[in-house]
């Protein structure tokens, strides 16, 4: 028995002949919070969906905790899945939907009760179980549909962006709260979001799916720092991507020629492609200089011109024009900044190796 | 409002608007009055008052009580509405069920095939069932041909008929009043069930049947009132050997020309009909009072 | 178990749309049969039964029925409008109540609203209306709620800032309602006007009271006439006047459809 709780395996799947999941492969290891992120259209709901069972996939084969489940009805699946709209049963009282799942499996009546107040209790509604779905709150709707999912011990909790409906500072709140429940529970969690934040927030694997295929997976950390492909650094957070019409290796720094400029920036990472032609960074990677620094070994430093400036708040963000037709986003803290650039102003950019990406398209 | 009316009393609503407004509405209200309410009126004063004194009686009512034939009719009536009402319900949900749920191309078909027949006319599908149903028709032809049977199944001129023809001209209705309820449940909840373990059999029972009871309520209440009220086929599936209200004011114009009588029965057939509406209403009201209740514990 | 379910549900679909179609069918194929009785067979078919309609006794009922049909069409339109105009645009006070009595007619029974009405006219001895002209005021009786209620939902539907905007550009108000309102509802009354023509043409229980001996509406003459005969002269009558009705929708379809995209073209 190997520690995969879900593998799918060269999985494809299409809609009247129109290809929607192409040669998925993605396993799951045995308690992980893993998030699938991705835009909608990307192909993740059909995903969730082939997983519980809703959808056959059209070739490859689906296995939960090692066993191949493709023909096996999603009520023999023993899966947990929060949907979006929390699918509460408006004609049963919480304490009824919670203990649902069990009276399907004929659990003893006995056994059903306490099940049912410890599902209530992790969730924290002790209390509720005789009110009706409608007689509570958004957030409250939200916890009912996890302990009702959770009460019959599913091998796998699936979640349809569960938290799309809350407003954003209970959103926040659960984001911890699930996190917190997943811990106490060591159950493995699938997650479906198409908010990157969320995703950070709670997994501890990221897997961002574009276009039916998987785009690039790992740890939130290290999807954020080195994003694989155009689209991840471009999805997840905020980025600068650059187009690099030249590639040179002068160790220890891989030379790169900006596309339409002279610009000549150095980067720190080693990419496995061939070929580079993109790389990006982040904008919170660039910083103002006050005058030319000589003194800062193989950092990368260039002038431009200040076009806009947007007050966020905590942050000023900056668009810098460095060359014809070629502007960098960068994001600076508000109150440190002793000298607020005026627009139209002339400015001198640095960014350390490190912090240039190299992209895979 | 009156503060400003106080205050500037030049800022009128203007008036002529209003008055047209009753105007435009004059006509519909003329023909309303003269060939609905006048007649309604006259049709309830004939049945309370004495053919040859016009003096206030209830004689035709206690006739309407303690006569045989009259109260057969209205025995019929029941029997024949509640048997539709429940034929069209059963054999319209799964019908419906596909109409609410399904996304194949087929569905058009099925929607089209389910209700097209209704633009066809009462006549021509209770004519089609003659032919069918008769002694001499599609089906005894076909027993008595085969030998399976030596005289013809008596399938014309008996409940039976009225009953087959009925649910066949009210299905289409049915199938909406269901189909628009159904689609109101939530998919997700069906799959929410199944998640936990349901069988389709299970989603069925604690799911989508319960949270259509509203669906079927309307498709009952639908089908009995337009069962009750219907004229055409009873008379031609009927025929002389089963009659209902319908076919018997009928009679009691045109060949006995009792008008009292006549009235006394319509007025049974429609206190009939208002009485199952009214339950109706009552159902509904108190579902959403239970709604508004369980919110209640809320705030 | 779940096989067993679903091959059940299919069954029952099965075996409905088969119930709803069956009648139909045999009705067609009666028409087309050559023999006297009803019999199938696709090979063998004929089209005199159709030749006998030509004759005065269906083609009589026919055009009584269409001159009535067109008539309470044109009338329950026209009324139909005015009301629900004076109620949901104009919102008379009362407009609620108005409402409720204009519509009161649905909820009796067609059977019992005819009735009424031959006693009422026999009572106060306007038996010489009998025929075309009680025939006409039961059926806009019958129609008119129909179509006021499809006309005033058009017009709750109607976007009111459309009028405003309309307003705004100078546009009076006899202008308003020519070149905005009317376009706007004109679908949902042209349905409504087709509508009260199908339930005119086809109506019986209203006019089984109100025809004259010797002249009467098509659905009538055709129910008279079964009680004696199940020819396929019958069958032939019922296949024409479907065909006949399928046309009047499509026509009415077409006229409404194309103002449909017009209405779909401007948002």
């Amino acid at each position: 028995m190997n520690s995969f709780d879900i593998e799918l395996v060269s999985v494809s799947k299409s809609f009247a002949g129109l290809p929607v999941i192409q040669d998925l492969n993605l396993e799951i290891p045995r308690g992980e919070f893993v998030s699938i992120l991705g835009p909608s259209g990307c192909g993740k709901t059909t995903t969730l969906n082939m997983i519980a069972g809703f959808n056959t996939p059209s070739l490859g084969d689906i296995r939960i905790r090692g066993r191949s489940q493709t023909r096996v009805p999603p009520e023999r699946r023993n899966l947990g899945l929060v949907f979006q709209n929390y699918a509460l049963f408006p004609h049963m009282t919480v304490a009824d939907n919670v203990g649902f799942g069990l009276r399907m499996r004929s659990t003893p009546k006995a056994e059903i009760e306490p099940a049912v107040q410890a599902a209530l209790r992790s969730v924290r509604l002790d209390g509720l179980g005789g009110r009706y779905p409608k007689a509570l709150s958004g957030g409250q709707q939200q916890r009912v549909a996890l302990a009702r999912a959770i009460a019959p011990r599913p091998t796998v909790l699936l979640l349809d962006e569960p938290l799309s409906n809350l407003d954003l500072k209970l959103r926040e709140a659960m984001r911890i709260e699930l996190k917190e429940i997943h811990e106490q529970l060591g159950m493995t969690f699938v997650y479906v979001t198409h908010d990157q934040e969320e995703a950070m927030a709670m997994s501890d694997r990221i897997v961002v799916m574009w276009q039916g295929a998987i785009a690039q997976q790992g740890k939130p950390d290290s999807i954020y720092r080195s994003p694989a492909t155009r689209f991840v650094a471009d999805f997840i957070g905020r980025s600068n991507v650059l187009s690099v019409s030249k590639s040179a290796r002068e160790a220890p720094f891989l030379h790169l020629t900006l596309e339409g400029s002279p610009i000549v920036l150095r980067s720190a990472c080693v990419g496995g492609a061939q070929t580079i032609r993109s790389c990006c960074i982040r904008p919170e990677c660039i910083v103002l200089l006050e005058e030319t620094q000589a003194d800062i070994v193989g950092q990368n430093q260039f002038d431009g011109v200040v076009r806009r400036i947007v007050n966020l708040g905590a942050h000023i963000e900056l668009l810098v024009e460095i060359a014809d037709g070629l502007r960098l986003t960068v994001l600076i803290r508000s109150g440190r900044s002793s000298f607020p650039p005026e627009p139209g102003s002339t400015v001198t950019l640095g960014v350390d190796p490190h912090d240039v990406q190299l992209l895979a398209d | 409002m009156s503060t400003i009316a106080l205050t500037a009393p030049a800022a009128m609503p203007p008036a002529p608007a209003k008055t047209s407004g009753y105007l435009v509405l004059a006509p519909s209200c003329l023909v309303l009055t003269v060939f609905f309410a006048l007649p309604m009126g006259t049709t309830i004063g004939m049945s309370f008052t004495d053919g040859e004194t016009l003096a206030p009686t209830l004689a035709h009512y206690q006739r309407f009580f303690s006569d045989g034939l009259s109260l057969a009719g209205l025995y019929r009536t029941t029997v024949m509405s509640i048997l539709v009402a429940v034929c069209v319900t059963v054999f319209g949900y799964p019908v419906a069920y596909y109409l609410a749920r399904s996304r194949s191309r087929w569905r058009a078909v099925v929607f089209a095939l389910a209700l097209a027949p209704e633009l066809a006319g009462v006549v021509l599908r209770t004519y089609g069932w003659l032919i069918i149903l008769e002694d001499r028709g599609f089906i005894n032809d076909a027993l008595l041909n085969l030998g399976i049977i030596a005289s013809p199944l008596p399938l014309s001129k008996n409940l039976f008929a009225v009953v087959v023809g009925l649910t066949h001209v009210i299905l289409p209705f049915g199938i909406l009043s269901l189909t628009t309820s159904i689609q109101g449940i939530d998919p997700n909840l069906e799959r929410a069930a199944q998640m936990l373990g349901a069988s389709r059999l299970s989603v069925l029972r604690h799911i989508v049947l319960p949270l259509s009871v509203p669906g079927i309520v309307s498709s009952l209440l639908i089908s009995f009132t337009m069962a009750a009220s219907a004229y055409a086929t009873p008379a031609l599936l009927g025929g002389a050997r089963f009659k209902v209200l319908a076919t018997m004011i009928y009679e009691q114009v045109l060949f006995y020309i009792d008008w009292r009588f006549a009235a006394v029965m319509a007025i049974a057939l429609l206190l009939m009909m208002l009485t199952v509406s009214f339950l109706g209403i009552r159902y509904e009201t108190r579902r959403s009072n239970r709604r508004t209740n369980s919110e209640g514990v809320f705030s | 178990m779940n096989g067993v379910l679903s091959c059940l549900f299919w069954l029952a679909i099965g075996v409905v749309l088969a119930f709803i179609t069956l009648p139909l069918a045999v009705v067609v194929a009666a028409s087309l049969s050559p023999s006297s009785t009803v019999t199938f067979l696709p090979w063998d078919w004929t089209l005199e039964w159709f030749g006998a309609l030509l004759s005065d006794r269906w083609l009589q009922p026919f055009l009584l029925s269409f001159r009535i049909a067109t008539v309470v069409a044109a009338i329950s339109g026209v009324l139909g409008i005015l009301a629900a105009y004076a109620i949901v645009y104009e919102k008379i006070p009362g407009s609620a109540l108005i409402m409720a009595g204009l519509l009161s007619p649905l909820s009796v029974p067609q059977i019992v609203k005819g009735v009424a009405i031959v006693l009422f006219l026999s009572i106060i001895g306007l038996q010489g209306i009998l025929g075309t002209p009680a025939l006409i005021a039961a059926h806009v009786v019958l129609a008119l709620p129909f179509v006021t209620r499809m006309a005033a939902t058009s017009l709750t539907n109607f976007d009111g800032n459309l009028d405003r905007a309309a307003q705004s550009l100078g546009a009076t108000k006899r202008q308003r309602l020519q070149h905005i309102v009317l376009p706007m509802i004109k679908p949902g009354v042209l349905s409504g006007v087709t509508f009260a023509f199908i339930i005119s043409f086809n109506n019986i229980p209203l006019s089984v009271f109100l025809v004259r001996p010797g002249d009467t509406t098509l659905p009538i003459a055709v129910i008279n006439y079964l009680e004696y005969s199940l020819d396929p002269v019958m069958a032939a009558v019922n296949v024409a006047s479907m065909i006949f009705i399928l046309t009047v929708i499509f026509l009415f379809e077409k006229i409404g459809g194309f103002s449909t995209q017009l209405h779909g073209g401007s948002k």
